[in-house]
């Protein structure tokens, strides 16, 4: 169980994200993606999809094709991704549940707005060129087996 | 508008309904709870049935019947009314429930997990008593008024 409200789409398009910025110019299919994050292939594709229309990535057709940042990976933040899927966070937000406010306030004090902002501070602050590393590491690994 | 944190509506009619239970100086039944949280009759019901299952409140029937507390506001723990909603609550390191996450370790550094953490340790250090300390008599009155 999991109190933050990301949703697959999200956690696909950070992590999409990540692999496309550590395979660089020569990009990366999307194959390649399914398979490194075990998702959907479809799923997969309609985030990449949603991610190209906003003009994050620009994807090449055929056997070499795939897709590629079509911005510096250190201008892109976890929260343009999150809100591409989700929609604008709400950051004013009393708590969690409409029409409840008064004892959603009661019922779970600050806390609500200490962890909404410390979350929202880290996707702001977060850019996928700080994730690029780590996706490097699971890319390189994952070139190496494939060519065994 | 998107929500950072989630909690789901039944959950949410379950603390509302049971502090309503609390305070309530009649008996109040699903209908009122239903009324006063602006959430749906039939879901309500099935919300405080399960309090009533796992044994934190207690139902009388007829016309002037309604739910009352079963246990002291101080020996219900929070983290009992959502796990009596929601079963036990296991906490996974992944927002998505991924058992293994085929990243090694997350990559964006367990910040989801050490939520859910933060907010469970707040459920299971509070009880009831101490929402209870907190619920204005402003809101005790709108509560009466409406029923």
């Amino acid at each position: 169980m999991s109190f933050v409200a990301l949703k697959e789409a999200n956690i696909l398009a950070i992590h999409g994200m990540a692999l496309i910025s550590a395979a660089g110019e020569q990009g990366i299919s999307a194959r390649k993606i399914e398979k490194i994050t075990k998702c959907s292939i479809n799923h997969l594709f309609k985030v990449l999809e949603l991610l190209e229309k906003f003009g994050y990535l620009n994807s090449k057709k055929g056997p070499h094709g795939g897709y590629a940042l079509n911005k510096p990976a250190n201008e892109i933040t976890l929260i343009e991704l999150v809100e591409i899927i989700s929609g604008k966070f709400d950051e004013e937000i009393e708590c969690f549940v409409d029409n409840r406010k008064i004892l959603n306030k009661i019922v779970f004090g600050n806390l609500c707005h200490e962890l909404t902002d410390y979350f929202i501070s880290y996707l702001k602050t977060t850019k996928i060129s700080d994730l690029t590393p780590h996706a490097k590491k699971i890319l390189d690994n994952y070139n190496k087996k494939e060519r065994r | 508008m998107t929500k950072i944190l989630d909690i789901s509506e039944a959950t949410s009619i379950a603390f509302h309904g049971i502090v309503l239970v609390a305070i309530s100086q009649v008996a109040i039944n699903a209908n009122d709870i239903a009324e006063i949280t602006n959430a749906s009759k039939h879901h309500t019901s099935k919300v405080m049935q399960r309090l009533v299952k796992h044994g934190l409140i207690g139902s009388t029937r007829g016309p002037s019947g309604g739910f009352y507390l079963k246990k002291k506001p101080e020996d219900i723990l929070l983290i009992d009314i959502l796990e009596a909603i929601e079963g036990k609550v296991e906490l996974t390191p992944c927002p998505i429930d991924n058992e293994i996450c085929p990243f090694g370790s997350c990559l964006m550094g367990g910040i989801c997990n050490e939520i859910s953490e933060k907010m469970i340790n707040h459920l299971k250090s509070n009880t009831l008593a101490d929402i209870l300390k907190n619920v204005s008599e402003d809101f005790k009155l709108d509560t009466l008024t409406i029923k």
